[in-house]
């Protein structure tokens, strides 16, 4: 408790104490040992006055001793009486009888009894006596005994307190006084952190620094902290300017419903109910209905706020379910989807109320775990997390048997923002795969240095293009009209020699981090424009190619020069192209993606948006942008007809896509009910696995050249 | 010869009772002759210690090997003189001697004239020779002797004559002249 309310003092009160305290100390300790010394002394020097007068007594008493003469050794003890300090004084003789004896007037004391007294000196604290031996001519003739007070080593001592006293106060004062103005120095600097810091947290600005320079530590001090205001101001600038568009596109969509809703006459319950689930959309997975990256990111940022005003725990983490490509691949994705589904619930009821499950896209999920006491609790739960996968799951009559690797982080050992966290649980949870899969690892700084398969990927993406490892299929997208291939939709896929396939979602991040996007882009265009080129040689003039540009892509600048020496090089009408950009590369940064769509579109290409629905593009944006094409997200198209929120939504989509003069691309049509809701609609372009999945392009032409669309096979049916 | 027994007794009796009578009348032998030892004894001390407190000439200490005390003539001094036999002072071993004539003493480095000398001729005969002179005759330092010993309330003290003793080449400690009850003769 003590200590407590010391804790609460001021730095600056801490550090004048200290002076204060240390001076005081080491003064004392100076005048304790003057004192001691001069004490000493004072005792040398009553001792050896004490046997002078002794000495001068036994000389001159030495010849009344030998002639008994009483009178004369008494007179010899006369001159004591000058000497004030001196309290008794005596002769004895021989045979140890006092001789001659003198007591100061006014002090009774008793003379010691003597018996062959050896010659010595004692202190008594309030007084000192001394013996000597009155000698004559080498021969003991009697003992002198003298008895002093002590005053004068007490009046010195008195004296000399009285001086430490005052030199005590007054290097008190100066030290104060001086460090109170020294230790400014240090604590300024300081202070003024501390005062900025606490404004900061105060008013919530950011924009304010802490003045200062400085080369010690303190100035390095608030060198980093300036560092880190600017950055936080960044990211709450950046966060706030997120956050006020999300809202702003959601109420901009609200609005837009409204009217896409008044125009088909629509009631006005369904109308904010799609609202709802427009916002819902925003920070939840469709198909499991978890919390998404968006919301599971603010979780985690609002979490590690928390955990950072309490100094508590955060652990992430990251779960990657084992083998489900296979499972996907061999069964269907239907198949995979429901298994989703019911991972996903299981692992929602598996963790404790306050923990946040989320899915962040294909086979992956994070838990957030806040306020943990230890490790060892993250440890438990991703245990239980696993031991709750451990019951197969029955699946459209298949026994699943699924385990999941999980990589654990921890706040604020493994990392102190929701990025680092999320990225080391990724890099442990690769560590677990490696261990062998159905495991739980901790991060550790050493994994760091290795997020190998990272490295290893981009390693291996520098050779794939010279090994012959990438190749482009082709899916077809039908005219549902004429039931005829109009055009097909380029897709990279790489076979690695040990890894195998391996999807783009994998390695294009991979090679948009080595700079390895670049080359892959240009030979992904060379490739598919001369693929087109044969096609169209070999009698299919009219079919287009659909080519996916990164926002990699999109971002570098001259992509138009690249465009077109593409085109160049396959000999190939810019018409008969189109490059699909996502929602999201083109939000990233509007004003510049408009310059760059513009240039694109100025060769003479198409520009597509992809995946559209599942970004927040507002209408308002959307027609800034040049495109010709909008593609009907197959998120959307999953649930059509069943559910009535996604018609909705479709047929806003659709509304907004008819209303702008853009043609309407459906993805993902799956089945004959989608096709028939889309065809009422008045879409005719539609891509799906109901017609092809992505082929090669052997098997394109063979299509091309038999006239038929292997889905209209079973819709004759 | 038969003697009746009342007789005798009262023959007898008497005699004892005078006899004791007498014995306790009679100051007591033992007594006197204690305290006159004791006196003695202690001017025995004096005189060792006069010697110590006496420096001799040198020609008088070379002369002879040992420190001559002597008395002359019939003295008190008993056997307590002899103790003084054997101690050393100017580290030479004394030797107790005892004269009757003036010119015996003459070798003596400290003499202790008894009562009955025949003062005049003895000093004369001592006059200007490094001897100390001592004795307890009233007047003698007034005659020309150096030390007089003086009972004063039963205590022995004693008196110099300075000039004597600086006449006889003799060099008395201050020490010792402030011991003595008088000094006459200027110093």
């Amino acid at each position: 408790m003590h200590m407590k309310s010391f804790s609460h003092i001021s730095i600056r009160w801490k550090l004048t104490g200290l002076i204060v305290i240390i001076s005081s100390v080491s003064l004392l300790l100076a005048s304790l040992a003057f004192i001691t010394s001069d004490r000493i002394n004072t005792q040398r020097t009553v001792s050896n006055n004490l046997t002078t007068m002794a000495e001068i007594t036994a000389a001159n008493s030495s010849a009344a001793l030998l002639f008994g003469d009483h009178m004369a050794a008494q007179e010899t003890l006369g001159f004591l009486q000058s000497q004030k300090h001196i309290q008794a004084a005596a002769i004895y003789d021989i045979n140890n009888s006092v001789f001659a004896s003198y007591r100061k007037s006014g002090v009774n004391i008793k003379l010691p009894e003597i018996e062959l007294q050896p010659e010595n000196t004692l202190f008594w604290g309030d007084y000192v006596e001394l013996f000597l031996h009155i000698e004559y001519k080498g021969e003991q003739i009697g003992v002198v005994y003298l008895r002093s007070n002590m005053q004068a080593v007490h009046d010195r001592l008195i004296w000399f307190l009285g001086i430490v006293v005052a030199v005590l106060l007054a290097s008190l004062l100066v030290t104060f006084i001086l460090g109170t103005r020294l230790q400014r120095i240090i604590t300024d600097p300081l202070l003024g952190l501390s005062a900025i810091a606490r404004q900061i947290r105060n008013e919530k600005n950011y924009s304010l620094r802490v003045s200062g320079e400085g080369r010690d530590e303190v100035g390095s001090l608030i060198t980093d902290f300036n560092t880190m205001l600017d950055e936080i101001q960044s990211r709450d600038s950046e966060l706030r300017e997120n956050r006020s568009q999300l809202e702003e596109r959601v109420m901009q969509r609200t609005r837009e419903l409204e009217i896409a809703n008044s125009e088909l006459a629509i009631s006005k319950e369904q109308a904010e109910s799609v609202a709802r689930r427009m916002e819902y959309h925003a920070h939840h997975d469709a198909l499991t209905g978890l919390p998404n990256r968006i919301l599971l990111n603010d979780r985690i940022t609002t979490q590690l706020a928390h955990a950072r005003r309490k100094q508590g725990m955060v652990a992430v983490l990251f779960l990657d379910l084992d083998r489900f490509k296979i499972i996907n691949d061999s069964l269907g994705h239907a198949v995979g989807d429901q298994l989703l589904r019911v991972i996903a619930r299981r692992l929602d009821k598996c963790v404790r109320e306050e923990d946040t499950v989320a899915r962040l896209g294909g086979d992956e999920f994070m838990v957030l775990l806040p306020n943990i006491n230890g490790s060892s609790d993250a440890g438990r739960i991703a245990r239980k997390v696993i031991d709750c996968l451990v019951d197969p799951i029955s699946c459209h009559g298949h026994q699943l048997h699924i385990t999941t690797s999980i990589g654990i982080s921890i706040y604020p050992y493994d990392g102190t923002d929701s990025e680092t966290l999320i990225k080391h649980a990724d890099i442990s949870m690769y560590r677990a795969k490696e261990l062998g899969r159905n495991k739980a690892v901790y991060f550790t700084a050493e994994m760091n240095a290795g997020s190998r398969k990272q490295l290893a990927l981009e390693t291996s993406l520098r050779h794939a293009i010279s090994r012959n490892e990438l190749k482009l299929l082709y899916q077809p997208k039908i005219d549902i009209s004429g039931n005829t291939i109009v055009g097909v939709e380029a897709l990279l896929r790489w076979k690695h020699p040990s890894m195998g396939m391996i999807s783009p979602q994998e390695f294009i991040p991979a090679a948009e981090d080595s700079g390895m996007i670049a080359p892959i882009g240009e030979w992904v265009m060379k490739t598919a424009f001369t693929q087109l080129k044969q096609w169209h040689l070999a009698g299919h003039s009219a079919l287009t190619i659909a080519v996916n540009l990164s926002s990699a892509q999109l971002s570098r600048p001259g992509i138009e020069g690249v465009v077109e020496k593409a085109l160049q090089f396959a000999d190939l009408d810019a018409s008969m192209a189109e490059l699909e950009i996502t929602e999201n590369a083109a939000m990233e940064n509007l004003e510049s993606a408009i310059m760059v769509l513009e240039k694109l579109k100025n060769l003479g290409i198409s520009i597509a948006m992809d995946d559209f629905g599942t970004g927040y593009s507002s209408l308002s944006y959307l027609r800034r942008l040049p495109i010709d094409v909008v593609k009907i997200d197959q998120s959307f198209v999953r649930e059509i007809p069943d559910s009535s929120e996604d018609v909705l939504i479709a047929q806003a989509v659709i509304a907004m896509a008819q209303s702008l003069n853009l043609s309407l691309v459906v993805e993902g049509v799956e089945n004959v009910r989608q096709l028939n809701f889309f065809k009422q609609q008045g879409c005719n372009l539609m891509q799906g696995f109901l017609f092809s999945k992505a082929v090669e392009p052997e098997e394109i032409s063979r299509l091309l050249a038999a006239q038929t669309i292997p889905g209209m096979v079973n819709l004759v049916k | 010869m038969r003697i009746s027994a009342d007789n005798l007794f009262s023959g007898k009796l008497a005699v004892i009772t005078a006899a004791l009578l007498l014995l306790l009348c009679m100051p007591v032998p033992g007594k006197a002759d204690e305290a006159q030892q004791t006196e003695y004894r202690i001017k025995t001390a004096f005189l060792y210690n006069f010697s110590r407190f006496v420096v001799w000439p040198e020609s008088a200490m070379q002369e002879r090997s040992e420190f001559l005390l002597c008395t002359l003539g019939e003295t008190q001094f008993k056997e307590q003189l002899d103790t003084l036999t054997g101690k050393t002072v100017h580290n030479k071993t004394i030797v107790v001697k005892r004269h009757s004539q003036p010119q015996e003493v003459l070798d003596c480095h400290l003499v202790f004239i008894g009562e009955q000398q025949d003062l005049t001729e003895t000093l004369w005969t001592l006059q200007k020779q490094p001897v100390l002179t001592v004795s307890n005759i009233a007047g003698f330092t007034e005659k020309g002797g150096i030390i007089q010993f003086k009972l004063i309330e039963n205590k022995v003290r004693f008196r110099i004559n300075a000039d004597a003793a600086n006449s006889a080449g003799l060099s008395v400690s201050s020490k010792l002249l402030s011991l003595a009850i008088d000094v006459t003769g200027s110093r």
